[in-house]
């Protein structure tokens, strides 16, 4: 069994759509976010492994009319196949 | 209302364990990963706005596929949703459940940089729709 961790930054850009009452909307945001995350490999045979691992991540994108964030946690069991 | 998001970055990531080379990958995350994004929009300056919040718990799942060639390991991954409503909250007051979709898509280069860490960049692009 071993274990990872890794760290990440992201530059993004969203193009956000809004169907209101007063019609469609477009507006394309410039933003930025991180992630951190860790797990185990548990290895079930030479080739093959499951993995569990935790991971947050954060997404935010400030714009003069248009304001939007996001927040992940996530939790994942996985299943890996080498060949 | 109804949003369509659509989310393209670019990914810089270090990590302690250098990815499987030729490897499938599957990943369930099960009633496990938190769906949450709040937006406040201002259609103009005197006339009309809006604030509030999308929160849920869903299930995802990734399918994925790396390739080592020399000292680099390519990989792609796809995610998507599998719940197709969301909960929506203005001013933290429940406010009605919306249809949804989400999927994503990510192609990525890594190279090992010493024995426990490599670094990896990529491309990831998502679309939302609530």
């Amino acid at each position: 069994m071993s274990w990872y961790s890794r760290v990440g930054v992201q530059i993004n850009e969203a193009e956000l759509t809004v169907y209101s009452n007063s019609g469609r909307l477009n507006e394309t945001l410039d933003g930025s976010g991180y992630l951190v995350g860790a797990g185990i490999f548990y290895p079930l045979s030479d080739t093959t492994g499951l993995t569990f691992g935790a991971e947050f991540k954060e997404f935010n994108y400030d714009g003069g009319r248009w304001d939007l964030s996001e927040d992940q946690t996530l939790l994942t069991a996985g299943y890996n196949f080498q060949f | 209302m109804r949003n369509s998001i659509k989310l393209l970055g670019g990914l810089l990531m270090s990590s302690l364990l250098a990815p499987s080379a030729n490897a499938v990958n599957v990943t369930i995350t099960a009633g496990q990963a938190d769906f949450d994004i709040s937006y406040k929009v201002a259609y103009s300056d005197n006339s009309g706005s809006s604030s509030g919040a999308f929160s849920d718990n869903f299930d995802y799942y990734n399918v994925g596929l790396s390739v080592e060639r020399g000292n680099y390991t390519f990989g792609v991954n796809a995610t998507g949703l599998l719940e197709k409503e969301v909960d929506e909250y203005v001013n933290g007051v429940f406010d009605g459940k919306y249809d949804t979709s989400r999927s994503s898509y990510a192609v990525s280069v890594a190279r090992p940089i010493s024995n426990n860490l490599s670094l990896s960049g990529g491309y990831y692009t998502s679309e939302v729709v609530i």
